[in-house]
């Protein structure tokens, strides 16, 4: 059946993909690489991040919390060892990056610009910005469509800025992005999240505030798809707690172009080529295209 | 992979013995190596499968040995039979197989299960097993047994004689699984005497296979950075050298 999709420049066969830093190439075991729409990869950075003490998991009621701290091997160790892990498939490879500086972000585009087999990427912008007393790059709009601008001008390539949920507006972030040549929007990043062992008052996470993400996230990931998709005209990737067909079809309805499944990959590292086959046979069954049912919730 | 419960023996009140088909498993399972196991119903919080150790596997089926801490593992321990369960495995690296050697077999409470199944397949070793825990009932088979109350075998700590034991006998090698500060204690005690030491850690595990890097454990490094390895592909077990212990 017919699951076509794009972003604003590329084409996929499916809306399927993977969330960053919930997929890696340890898959290959379990999912067929080539039957997904895109591959979007984890988040890396100029140098090697060590990432975060432990523990950096707790599972919540439908939910999990982690704190890894971008724990990557750095960028150049990213193109020789990984990269090329990924080039014997015919799907779309996005990279995800993050920097704490605009500069290192532009560093670390143009390095990757080297690289033909990326055909797009994903900008973390929900890490610390140091030149910003440590907030995160991504609250600020101001912030978001200068760095934007200057990213726009390294590439041709599909440029997606990624947004965290955890603002006042997010429109006014999005509409930021949009305005500094974003090519199409990622949302959501995990919400800000805590356990505590009642018994101890002991945090579960080393770190103590977290990432939230899983199935519980996912009304807030829909509302906020929601709501950019009523604002502005930009093609969407959206995530946060789709396990699921049925939840795709959501976030589809949503205004959603593209899915990413992350946390659910943990559930079963086999889910996405099953959503993906479970689409298809909706799709057929109702006679649907995309174009037929994106953003049409009412 | 849905992997058939064959048989559920208790133990005691506490541990439970789990043995599964593994039909359909092609990969060789290797001592020291863990699968993850689903819960057979959907359980708020309890979602991720459970790492659980290889107690013992053969050509048609792999038993686990699993201790009752809490939900998740109070349900696994109660499946019944012929029920099919969700199992991710065999995942990690295995222990150093040996041949022809004297060696120590170090366990504490449930970190019982891999040092067994290693035992079976270390060929031709003279081995000494120490192994303790807190009651009577987290005491199993081996040569020396420790409890904390006294209840069973010696009162005290596994590592209680361990420098006596280590006095009197050479050993080649030694493995150790059970709580972090008592892998601690083993692999201080172990380095005064010179014996390289294998042991399996654990950490809290999201997807068990490498992707996630929740699993982490500090290794040593010369960056001024800290450097983490994934528990769960990386490991479990580790040189007791690699390890920094907190
Ligand atoms: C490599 C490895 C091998 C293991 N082998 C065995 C074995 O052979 N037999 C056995 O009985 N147990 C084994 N365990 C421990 C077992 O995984 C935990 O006891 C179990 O996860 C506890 O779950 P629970 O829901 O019963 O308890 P909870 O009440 O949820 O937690 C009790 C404790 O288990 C830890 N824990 C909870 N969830 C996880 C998770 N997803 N990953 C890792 N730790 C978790 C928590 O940090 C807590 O300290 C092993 C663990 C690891 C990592
Ligand atoms: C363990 C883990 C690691 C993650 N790492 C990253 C990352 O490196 N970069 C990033 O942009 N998002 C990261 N995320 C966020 C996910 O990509 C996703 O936005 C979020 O988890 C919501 O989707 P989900 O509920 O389907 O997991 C991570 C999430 C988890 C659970
Ligand atoms: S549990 Fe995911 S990397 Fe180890």
């Amino acid at each position: 059946m017919n699951l076509k999709t794009k972003l604003n420049k590329l084409v996929f066969q499916n809306p399927i993909t993977t969330a960053s830093g919930t997929f890696g190439s340890e898959m290959e075991e379990y999912v067929n690489f080539n039957k997904l729409g895109a591959i979007v990869t984890k988040t890396i950075t100029k140098e090697r991040k060590a990432g975060n003490p432990s523990p950096r998991l707790y599972e919540t009621e439908w939910g999990l919390l982690n704190s890894i701290g971008l724990q990557n091997p750095g960028v150049e160790s990213f193109i020789t060892e990984t990269i090329p892990l990924y080039e014997k498939y015919q799907t779309p490879l996005i990279v995800s990056f993050s920097a704490s500086t605009q500069e290192e972000f532009m560093e670390v585009l143009s390095r990757l610009e080297s690289v033909n087999s990326i055909s797009g990427y994903e900008v973390n912008v929900s890490c610390p910005n140091v030149e910003n007393e440590g907030l995160a790059f991504g609250v600020d709009a101001q912030v978001v469509n200068e760095l934007t601008a200057k990213l726009r001008k390294l590439t041709k390539k599909e440029l997606i800025i990624k947004l965290t949920p955890n603002v006042t507006n997010i429109v006014d972030i999005a509409i930021a992005a949009k305005e500094g040549g974003a090519d199409s929007l990622a949302l959501i990043n995990t919400l800000l999240g805590m356990a505590i062992d009642p018994m101890t008052g002991k945090s579960r996470i080393m770190k103590k505030i977290c990432g939230y993400s899983g199935s519980a996230i996912k009304p807030v990931a829909l509302a906020n798809v929601y709501r950019v998709a009523q604002a502005i005209d930009i093609p969407i990737l959206a995530m946060g707690g789709a396990e699921n067909y049925l939840d795709v079809l959501e976030f589809i309805y949503a205004g959603a172009s593209m899915v990413a499944i992350g946390t659910a990959n943990f559930y079963n590292p086999a889910i996405t080529e099953k959503i993906i086959s479970d689409l298809s046979q909706h799709f057929s069954k109702y006679n649907l295209t995309m174009d037929k049912i994106r953003g049409k919730s009412f | 992979m849905k992997c058939k419960l064959l048989e559920n023996i208790k133990i005691n009140e506490d541990y439970y013995l789990l043995k599964f088909s593994r039909e359909g498993i092609k990969a060789e399972f290797q001592p020291g190596q863990f699968v993850t196991v689903k819960l057979p119903q959907q359980v708020p919080g309890q979602r991720l499968g459970i790492p659980i150790s290889i107690y013992q596997a053969d050509t048609s089926t792999f038993t686990l040995f699993i201790k009752i801490l809490g939900e998740g593992t109070r349900i696994l321990a109660h499946a019944i039979q012929d029920t099919e369960l969700d199992i991710l495995g065999p995942l990690g690296q295995a222990f150093t197989l040996l041949t022809n050697k004297t060696v120590l077999l170090i366990s504490g409470g449930v970190g019982y299960p891999p040092l067994r199944f290693l035992k079976d397949k270390l060929k031709d070793c003279q081995i000494t097993w120490i192994h303790g825990g807190k009651f009577a009932s987290d005491i199993f088979p081996c040569d020396h047994a420790y409890t904390e109350d006294g209840s069973r075998g010696e009162k005290g700590l596994v590592t209680s004689d361990l420098r006596d034991i280590l006095n009197n006998q050479k050993f080649d090698m030694a493995y150790s699984c059970g709580p972090n500060p008592m892998l601690k204690a083993v692999a201080s005690i172990l380095k005064d005497y010179d014996i390289p030491l294998e042991v399996s850690l654990e950490e809290y595990m999201a997807c068990g296979i490498g992707v996630c890097y929740g699993c982490a454990v500090q290794v040593v490094s010369n960056d001024e950075q800290p450097l983490y390895k994934r528990v769960c592909k990386d490991g479990p077990v580790f040189h007791a050298d690699e390890i920094i212990w907190e």
